[in-house]
This record gives structure tokens, C-alpha cells and sequence, in this order.
């Protein structure tokens, strides 16, 4: 199934970026496309363990970017459904 | 206890972390379609290596595609339905799950595999849908259209498990695509699964993990493949709770979602 759930377009620090959602082993990642030279992100949905969920980036060591990236697509699902 | 990116994590969630680096590393996103679907897309499955020493992490094409099928397009039709020659409707042939009970019937498709090529799917957690019949206001008799209520169903206290499952490789004789795709083995349905999937009362054969190695790497008769293929997870060990309909289009698609007119399952059996 596709639609335009798996693809989207947000503005992120003022730069547009853009966000594909893929299922991998059953298991959901957003790929994240920005606009400048940076590489591509990779961020899921991550379990703490105090039992509430964050975003995180695979592999580890961009979790900043993960987290305020991550914030915006949670709103942005928000929106829409 | 373990830190992932910073943030205190639990082992199992630490380890399903790290299979999913593995995964993402070997993901080829250019050429993949964007899907969330459930029919026909990638999936994660630990497939023994040749010698039967060691596993890799594999993508598979969910879906078995038999071996007498020549080219995409004869999956396509396989899959969907299609006219023969002389007009008469061939209906879809579904290939995504391989019953237990006929996985070695001699001419069944899956026989080879079965013997030869068991692999492990592995899985967080799975999705069914219980159709519930609405009584008629007048006659107090049940409708005949039922109304369906997705489920998601894991296991407590385990983030992964695994499903058996069968593969086969398969090469399409025109373009020279080579796929592995795989079939989850199915069981009849315990009391809890009884209950949700009540339509077909079948669910995934899920192995603990000693049956899981042996599964994979055993060399196992017919009998006790069987004998495995039918396992039925016992209904202690799971969980089940109603999603949103539109689970497919939402962020978190296993979020319980309560409807008012969803009876409760029966979980002391």
C-alpha cells in the first residue's frame, strides 16, 4: 500500500526535508532526506526503559536531530489522521 | 540495563535495536517501493547457511513464489487472479501462509522446502481481525454481514519472536530477478486465537527457541517437522488488544484502540 503517508515533505530549522517511511521486518523507520550535504537519517520509535517511547537514530550518534526530527513527524501524523 | 543513543533501554529493546542497524545497513532503499503493506513486501528471516552452523539476517519477499512460475508476470496473475486461454477465471492463489497440515502432502508446493529449506521469521507482533455479528433489533438474531475489529497480538514480555517459516529461491526467467521469497507456517488457533481470529481459527506457528533451532538447523524427519510445524504457543504466554481501524495509516499501528462494542476476550481459559 502506498500513499502520501509514506512520503512527506516537512520544514525542519526553516529547510525543507524529506521524510519516507519504510517497514522493514514489520518493524517502521523513517528515512529522512535533508536538503543541505547531510547524510541521510535513519530514526524509529525506541522503547525507554521506564516505559515510554522516543525517537532515536539507527545507528546511534544523532540523537538530537532524531528527537526534534522525530517530534515533527509525530505531529505531523497528528494532523492527518 | 543498557544505553541506546543515551537513552536507558532494556535488553530485549537494546537487541532489537541492534538487529535493526543490521537490517538498515543491508536495505536498499533506491530500489525498494514505499510500502507499510502487509502482502508481498520484505521481511526480516534468519536463514540458515549452507553448512548449518550459523544463521544470517536476510530480506525475503513475503509471499512463496513456486518454483513452476517462469516470470513476474506469472506471479502477478498467480497472485491476483486472471483468465486463461479459454476464458475461464482462474481466482488468486495466496501463498503467504503455508498450512501446517499439508505442508508435506506429496505435490504440494511447499513440500520441497518444507524438507529442505525451513527458515524463522521474526516478528514483534502480528495483526488479525475478529468479526463480530451484530444481533437484528427485531429478531434478535444474528446479521448475516459481520462487523471486523482489528487486533494486534504479541507476547508478553518478549519485543521479537519467531514464526516458522519456508523459503524458496526463485529467478525469473526473462529478466534474470533472483528472490527469496517465504511462507509463515500456520497451526490451528489456541483458545485466545480461537477468539480473535474467528473466521478461520488459525494462527502463526510461533517456536520458542529451542524449537526455533531445530527448526532451522535440525535434521528432522517428517514426522517430527510436523510435529514442530503445528506447535501452538501457549495462550499464557500472549496478548492481545484492539487497534484503530486504520491501523495501516497511523504512526503507531499496534496503539490499543478501544471500541465500546467489542466484547472482551476470554483470557482465563
Amino acid at each position: 500500500m502506498e500513499g502520501k503517508q509514506n512520503k512527506f515533505e516537512l520544514n525542519y530549522h526553516n529547510s525543507a526535508i524529506n521524510v519516507e517511511r519504510h517497514s522493514i521486518g514489520k518493524q517502521t523507520i523513517f528515512r529522512i532526506i535533508f536538503s543541505d550535504k547531510r547524510p541521510p537519517l535513519i530514526i524509529t520509535r525506541a522503547l525507554h526503559e521506564n516505559a515510554y517511547k522516543f525517537w532515536t537514530s539507527i545507528p546511534e550518534g544523532r540523537q538530537r536531530e532524531a528527537d526534534e526530527i522525530g517530534t515533527l513527524i509525530s505531529e505531523y501524523f497528528k494532523t492527518i489522521t | 540495563m543498557c544505553y541506546y543513543n543515551g537513552q536507558k533501554v532494556t535488553h530485549d529493546e537494546y537487541i532489537r535495536l541492534k538487529q535493526l542497524e543490521k537490517l538498515v545497513a543491508n536495505y536498499d532503499f533506491l530500489s525498494r517501493d514505499l510500502q507499510i503493506g502487509f502482502d508481498y513486501n520484505q521481511n526480516t528471516v534468519l536463514k540458515a547457511n549452507a553448512e548449518k552452523t550459523d544463521f544470517d539476517l536476510v530480506q525475503m519477499e513475503w509471499g512463496f513464489i513456486p518454483s513452476y512460475l517462469r516470470t513476474r508476470e506469472d506471479v502477478f496473475k498467480m497472485r491476483s487472479g486472471y483468465k486463461d486461454a479459454s476464458g475461464k477465471y482462474r481466482p488468486p492463489i495466496i501463498t503467504l501462509n503455508a498450512v501446517c497440515e499439508e505442508i508435506l502432502a506429496p505435490g504440494k508446493i511447499y513440500r520441497e522446502a518444507a524438507l529442505k529449506r525451513r527458515c524463522l521469521v521474526l516478528s514483534t507482533g502480528f495483526f488479525e481481525w475478529r468479526h463480530i455479528y451484530p444481533l437484528n433489533k427485531r429478531t434478535g438474531l444474528p446479521l448475516k454481514t459481520a462487523n471486523k475489529y482489528p487486533y494486534y497480538i504479541s507476547l508478553k514480555d518478549k519485543g521479537y519472536f519467531f514464526m516458522a517459516g519456508i523459503w524458496q529461491p526463485w529467478t525469473d526467467k526473462t529478466t534474470g530477478e533472483y528472490v527469496e521469497t517465504f511462507a509463515i507456517v500456520t497451526t490451528k488457533a489456541n483458545k485466545l486465537m480461537e477468539q480473535v481470529h474467528n473466521s478461520k481459527k488459525r494462527m502463526p506457528t510461533i517456536l520458542n527457541e529451542d524449537l526455533a533451532y531445530e527448526w532451522m538447523f535440525g535434521d528432522l524427519d517428517e514426522s517430527r517437522i510436523s510435529e514442530i510445524a503445528a506447535t501452538q504457543v501457549p495462550v499464557e504466554e500472549m496478548q492481545a488488544c484492539t487497534i484503530a481501524k486504520d491501523f495501516r495509516e497511523v504512526l503507531e499501528p499496534a496503539k490499543e484502540f478501544i471500541y465500546e462494542d467489542v466484547p472482551a476476550l476470554e483470557l482465563n481459559l
